[in-house]
């Protein structure tokens, strides 16, 4: 696909010495990398002093609008950095945020890296998180077979469309063409990245757990953990009833996927009732007694692959759960107070735990802080999971955020991508609902990795696929919030180009 | 010699003319054994008396499935890649002992429980509907119009086997119930063995409520269409209450609870709470309705749940918006079976009704047990003939209450044992209001009717109800589900004609306003039945319900006319009486209202941010029930 032209930074002259501390403080810059649906941050502070850099995640499942790779985005790190990283994050498993460090992992290591941070969920030591990853392994695998056997031999269109979305959803989390005997091979590569960060780029690895405020890490700033929460139900959410049977799901779909020659015998433990009792449709108990399950005409009654359909809502709780393992951090310059705040694709069950009571922060200096504090306090904002609706609570969080005139968030997302996954047309990043919320927290403020900075999207380009961001309650705000992008510019707080967006707390 | 001419006798019998071959008179009831409520109470000493239970099913011809007229079970396992061979519960062997005993490891078990507990719960609600109940129509056939809805189905199919997971449901594009097999987790196996197979096929509960969902989906398809919170939690709801006063229907158990629980019969909601929370316990809802009618507290003693408005304005996942409605109904019953028992347990008492400590007399304890039966069969009587006084589409729990008001007004005028008050205050309690009553009291409750209506029909309209009498005689006489089909359809075409015509004449404009459509749009006669009520003094009179749709579409967002469009319908409910050629009630859903679009839009957009529609689209592919179960 051809890249399209993206919005020109004509201000690039915006002179990159002159800005100095004005503030006083240590100067801070985040860059996005704009490589697609996927997260790529390098946080550079005192960037015109003694820079120390810091990675977060490096992942993407492609782009389309800016067309740029994560190999660019990398050649661009190691220029930067000049081949020294102190701190990279993995915030979790998940393809669009760490892939880079298998595909491009010969680039990395040519990068000396001194630290890297982890979640718990990610320490191999660590029991619950054995747990969690036992059961999200076991849920992927099961779902690949699944989604095998939905788009098999002898599907219809529905079930295949179904199978379809199942695969889409789990490119997230592995390899779902693994199949058959390699099924367990499922989570290879994303667990080939997860090592490589842990072990592979000679670095010391530290797990956080919530609660934590990392003070000697870099002077003048605070490091707080915020999640993943340590309890299971809230990383789980699985909802009103509880999961189903992952392993009938898979020993079922393995069998029906298995080719019949091979004669394999199903999983006794796994079978509802004794040999004795259960038919093949040849025989004449089943084929005359049962006859009006076959009959042509009745076809429409059928229920061959209906058990199959609860991948789709498994393949949901799969996906939440991996995300609420995120690694949240907030960053806080000690000196003015002011945070950023990382919190990956952390969801619902995620965010909440933030105001649980493990989560209140004693520091050094003895002064208190809660997540809401931190809220409060916050300047610049990752938004979680390319600003899907799940991802940013609304009254535990975004509303918690009052730094209104000075808010700035940062999408990173491929809008067109994301609308070309299966189902086709349904992963809305970001949501209808919450762009126009982070628009009027940021007061205009937003800067998307497809397009820069958020324009009425009455006036986008690519019609189609900002048609449903279309909002005319939003037409009369339009002029007030492009006024306050281009005072964000003229200040040099963020800085559009072709392969990144910059955003510089002075 | 005696011998030999008995030989000779028998070879020779007497045969003439007058003497027809000897035919038994049919069984009123075919006996099955089942499960009372699941499995597990077999397991529990507390509850194993009454974990098994003979039902009395209707007698019907049935082939081997078993197949009879309403229901088809087809046990096939693609789950496990298998078929399990049909039960013939015509085999001498199994009439003779009230079919196949109880058992999970049989899988013609599995089936003949699937098909008593279904056919019981048809019976049941026939009996409150007081008339025959027909399916969904199948889909139309290749190539007819998509609304082409002449495609009779006479038997729901159920698979008792069709799922590997913790779910069951209605499946309206297949006119089947599918039920699912799961293990039970290692780590919280409830009441089960940890990895022993659990199937949702053997509850009780899981099969009638999932029956009432097709039951309710036949008699209206517009409760189908959600679009507003209400809608599905009613159909859950709906479902749930059937389920729940099915239980009162058992003798041995009722009365097994009324004597076991004696020390709380001072308190009687406590032992049918209990009842109640069994049921919420076995459908794996996680208490959703248990915790909507009461809870047990850290002491193990059980407390009813006091409501709050709040709960019904805060919650929407459709099973606990529907535990509400439930609840209500459920505190209605109570509400009754005190006011009903009162009297008892005073003679019972010497006057102060207080009983003493110990156990209660066991005629007592079955004079106690007829009435919660006959309060139980009243109140499921109230809700199921509701159904014909509610809007054909976009039904709320206000609405529902106004037509459980009125429906039970036409029929018992005099409401000596306040029944209709009951009902009110458990739904006021809850905050349950219709959106347009300005005050709340049964009076005001019940629908307008041609006094006290907003327009009125035209003498031409009321008079098109005379030319429909012929076929309430036809109705009379019919002997079969097909023949209710087809008159329903040529009623359907002669009044879709005649109201075409109405509609373009000199009444057109007033009456298409009066049945709130729309003249210039084309719309559809969905139902039309007749119903014989029976008159306070005694009498019979036909009643034709008729249920009109029509269907526009509106822009998504009101602020973008040439945005997305979304699907908007309205319509009426008509409620006539024949012999007076009057129409009584005329229930609107106006297609033309500005605040019902509003509503509908605001649903419509929360729906779209859920994670699955997030990821799934909107869309559930004609199967609403399978994901609302499985409740991602």
């Amino acid at each position: 696909m051809a890249t399209r032209p993206v919005k020109k930074a004509a201000r690039k002259t915006a002179p990159k010495k002159t800005v100095l501390k004005a503030s006083g403080h240590t100067p801070v810059r985040v860059r996005m990398y704009r490589t697609g649906l996927g997260d790529c941050f390098l946080i550079t502070f005192d960037p015109d002093g003694k820079p120390v850099h810091m990675l977060i995640d490096c992942g993407s499942l492609g782009s389309t609008t800016t067309g740029k790779k994560l190999s660019d985005a990398v050649a661009d790190i190691r220029k930067v950095t000049g081949d020294h990283l102190h701190l990279v994050i993995a915030t979790h498993e998940h393809q669009d945020h760490v892939c880079g460090f298998r595909n491009v992992n010969q680039e990395f290591l040519k990068i000396k890296v001194d630290d890297v941070w982890m979640a718990w969920t990610e320490n191999p030591k660590d029991e619950l998180a054995k747990k969690i990853k036992r059961y999200e392994n076991d849920l992927g695998q099961a779902l690949a077979a699944a989604a095998a056997a939905l788009t098999g031999k002898g599907a219809n269109e529905q079930d295949r469309q179904m199978g379809l979305a199942v695969h889409s959803l789990l490119d997230f989390a592995g390899d779902p063409g693994a199949l058959g005997a390699a099924a367990d091979k499922f989570a290879e590569t994303i667990d080939e990245a997860m090592t490589f960060v842990r072990t592979g780029m000679g670095a010391k690895t530290r797990y956080l757990k919530p609660g934590t405020a990392i003070e000697d890490w870099l002077p003048n700033f605070r490091f707080y953990v915020l999640g993943p929460p340590r309890s299971l139900d809230k990383i789980q959410d699985l909802g009103e009833h509880g999961s189903p049977d992952i392993y009938g799901l898979r020993a079922g779909a393995i069998f029906q996927t298995t080719d019949p020659a091979s004669h394999a015998q199903p999983d006794e433990s796994e079978m509802p009732f004794d040999r004795r009792f259960r038919y093949a449709e040849a025989d004449e108990r089943i084929s005359t007694g049962l006859a009006s399950y076959f009959r042509n005409e009745d076809a429409w009654r059928r229920v061959d692959r209906d058990w199959l359909h609860s991948a789709a809502d498994l393949a949901l709780q799969l996906d939440n759960l991996t995300n609420n393992t995120s690694l949240v951090l907030a960053i806080e310059r000690i000196g003015d107070g002011k945070v950023l705040l990382f919190p990956a694709d952390a969801q619902e069950g995620n965010w909440l735990s933030w105001h649980d009571a493990e989560t209140k922060f004693t520091v050094r200096d003895g002064t208190r802080k809660t997540a809401e504090d931190l809220l409060n306090a916050t300047v610049f904002y990752k938004v979680g999971h390319h600003g899907s609706h799940n991802a940013t609570a609304s009254r535990k969080g975004l509303e918690l955020m009052t730094s209104h005139d000075e808010l700035v968030a940062f999408i990173p997302v491929d809008r067109r991508l994301a609308l070309g996954r299966n189902p086709k047309g349904s992963w809305r990043m970001p949501a209808p609902a919450l762009y126009p919320q982070l628009l009027e927290k940021c007061q205009g403020r937003v800067v998307r990795a497809d397009l820069g900075w958020a324009d009425d999207a009455k006036n986008a380009a690519d019609k189609v696929t900002e048609a449903e961001l279309v909002n005319p309650t939003t037409a009369p705000k339009w002029p007030a919030w492009r006024a306050n992008q281009k005072k964000a510019e003229a200040d040099a707080r963020v800085r559009i180009e072709d392969l990144f967006i910059d955003y510089r707390l002075s | 010699m005696a011998g030999k001419e008995l030989i000779a006798k028998s070879k020779n019998p007497v045969k003439t003319a007058e003497h027809a071959p000897f035919t038994p008179p049919p069984p009123p009831f075919r006996r099955l054994r089942g499960y009372a409520i699941d499995p597990s109470l077999s397991t529990q000493l507390e509850t194993k008396p009454i974990s098994q239970v003979v039902f009395r099913v209707p007698w019907e011809k049935l082939d081997s499935g078993p197949c009879g007229e309403y229901l088809e079970v087809i046990d096939a396992d693609p789950g496990s890649g298998c078929y399990y061979e049909p039960v013939n519960l015509s085999d001498a062997a199994l009439l003779a002992q009230d079919g196949l005993p109880p058992s999970e490891g049989s899988p013609q078990f599995h089936q003949q429980m699937v098909y008593a507990v279904a056919s019981l719960t048809i019976r049941n609600f026939e009996h409150a509907l007081g008339r025959r109940t027909l399916w969904r129509p199948g889909p139309p056939a290749k190539g007819a119009n998509t609304k082409d809805d002449s495609h009779f189905e006479p038997r729901l199919r159920i698979y008792p086997h069709a799922l590997r997971e913790r779910n069951a449901f209605y499946t309206p594009a297949r006119i089947a119930l599918l039920f699912g097999y799961f293990k039970a987790s290692a780590g919280a196996p409830g009441d089960h063995m940890g990895g022993s197979m659990v199937f949702t096929c053997l509850s009780h509960d899981i099969i009638a409520h999932e029956t009432t969902h097709a039951l309710l989906d036949g008699m209206n398809r517009g409760f189908l269409a959600p679009t507003n919170p209400d809608v599905h939690a009613f159909h859950e709801a709906f479902a749930d209450m059937v389920a729940l006063f099915q239980h009162f229907t058992f003798p041995e158990i009722l009365r097994n609870q009324i004597v076991a629980t004696r020390g709380a019969i001072d308190s009687q909601e406590n032992l049918l709470g209990q009842l109640a929370g069994q049921f919420g316990r076995s459908t794996g809802l996680r208490g959703a309705l248990r915790d909507a009618i009461g809870t047990t507290n850290d002491a193990g003693v059980w407390q009813p749940h006091v409501p709050e408005p709040e709960e019904y304005l805060n919650t929407r996942e459709p099973h606990r918006r529907g535990a509400i409605l439930v609840a209500a109904v459920f505190d209605a019953f109570l509400s009754i079976y005190r006011h009903r028992t009162a009297d008892l347990l005073r003679l019972a008492t010497g006057g102060t009704g207080i009983l003493q400590p110990g156990a209660i007399h066991p005629d007592l304890a079955q004079r106690l047990a007829n009435e919660a039966a006959k309060a139980a069969g009243h109140v499921l009587t109230m809700c199921v003939r509701a159904i014909d006084y509610c809007p054909p589409v976009d039904i709320t729990f206000g609405e529902y209450l106004r037509a459980i008001i009125t429906a039970d007004r036409d029929v018992v005028a005099d409401d000596d044992l306040n029944y209709r008050v009951a009902f009110l205050q458990a739904f006021r309690k809850r905050g349950i209001y219709p959106r347009d009553v300005r005050t709340l009291s049964v009076e005001s409750l019940v629908w307008s009717g041609p006094h006290d209506d907003e327009a009125q029909p035209s003498e031409e309209l009321q008079s098109m109800l005379t030319r429909l009498r012929s076929y309430s005689a036809e109705n009379i006489y019919m002997d079969s589900r097909k023949q209710a089909f087809d008159l329903e359809r040529s009623m359907r075409k002669e009044i879709h004609a005649w109201l075409g015509d109405h509609f373009q004449g000199r009444h057109g404009a007033e009456d298409s306003a009066y049945l709130g459509l729309d003249r210039g749009k084309p719309f559809e006669v969905r139902t039309a039945r007749i119903a014989y009520r029976s008159n306070p003094d005694g009498g019979m009179f036909p009643q034709l319900l008729l249920g009109i749709l029509q269907e526009t579409t509106i822009p998504a967002n009101a602020a973008e006319p040439q945005g997305a469009q979304m699907t908007f319908t309205g319509g009426c409910t008509v409620v006539a009486d024949l012999r007076a050629s009057k129409i009584k009630y005329c229930i609107r859903k106006r297609l033309n209202s500005a605040g019902r679009q509003e509503r509908q839009r605001a649903f419509a957009g929360a729906a779209a941010t859920s994670l699955r529609a997030t990821y799934l689209g909107a869309e559930t592919d004609g199967e609403p029930f399978a994901a609302l179960h499985r409740g991602a």
